[in-house]
């Protein structure tokens, strides 16, 4: 397990990064392969992810929905720009809240560190009203209660 | 948009946060500000107003002074955001610690040559 960064960049952006311990390939493959993608891009207990498409081409579409056990459910659409396995996606994504938020632009490197992987994300800064969306989703609130869980179990 | 990283480098220097801390006890003047630092009325003036940039606080006119005070949304608004998604990205990356793992053993098992040793000469799956 490894720290997460994340932070601000130029107004702009939000840079993540995250090392990982398997090589480039296996981390760009678990970011663009549906079957891979379905394991684990599904966030806190209770959301599943029961559609999850990804055609990593360029130009190749993007569909991911989520659902919780109480019935809410949201998706994302987007589409892919550039590809270069296994260093570098870039991809255009929205969510749909149920309105669509603005297109965020997503740029995800992939470097050899050591014998794993340091993944640098960088994503477009959403704007007030898609930050309050998203936390609006019930998200958050999922995430408090199975975060308090987590803490229960330790 | 709220200026991320205004908030961030408002947020970055100790008496500016110090300063946030006294006024969540509510509305304070300029003097009354700079009166536990040992610091000029100026000065704690250009940490307002960086503060103010950043919009993590709002001042108002009242006769000569101008009392400042919290933009607790503002604040809210940003840490909330980046509270939930670090906490969603944390999960999820998590999570795929576990899947990559998989992978790895899957990978093991096909190709015996230890993974630390692997050139990148492997075959590339072509992924279009």
């Amino acid at each position: 397990m490894s720290a997460l960064t994340l932070t601000t960049e130029a107004d702009r952006y939000v840079v993540v990064t995250r090392r990982f311990a398997a090589k480039p390939e296996l981390v760009y493959r678990a970011h663009t392969d549906p079957a891979i993608i379905q394991k684990w891009l599904f966030g806190p207990d209770g959301w599943t992810m029961p559609v999850c498409e990804s055609d990593a081409r360029p130009g190749g579409r993007i569909h991911y929905k989520w659902a919780n056990d109480q019935g809410h459910s949201f998706s994302l659409t987007g589409e892919y720009v550039a590809l270069e396995p296994f260093s570098r996606i870039v991809h255009i994504e929205r969510m749909h809240l149920p309105d669509p938020t603005p297109d965020n632009h997503v740029e995800t490197r992939f470097e050899p560190d050591g014998s794993g992987t340091l993944m640098t994300m960088r994503m477009t800064l959403p704007d007030a009203a898609t930050r309050e969306a998203m936390l609006k989703t019930g998200m958050a609130d999922g995430m408090e209660t199975s975060y308090k869980r987590l803490e229960n179990m330790l | 948009m709220h200026n991320l990283d205004s908030a961030f480098f408002a947020l970055s220097d100790p008496t500016r946060r110090a300063i946030l801390a006294r006024l969540a006890t509510g509305e304070l003047t300029v003097m009354e500000l700079a009166e536990p630092f040992e610091m000029s009325q100026p000065a704690v003036s250009r940490h307002l107003k960086v503060l103010e940039d950043a919009r993590l606080i709002s001042r108002r006119a009242e006769g000569t002074t101008r009392p400042c005070r919290l933009e607790a949304d503002g604040m809210q608004g940003v840490e909330q955001w980046l509270a939930m998604m670090r906490e969603a990205l944390s999960r999820n990356f998590d999570r795929l610690d576990h899947v990559l793992a998989s992978m790895q053993a899957e990978t093991r098992r096909t190709k015996p040559a230890r993974l630390t040793r692997n050139r990148p000469s492997r075959k590339r799956s072509t992924r279009k």
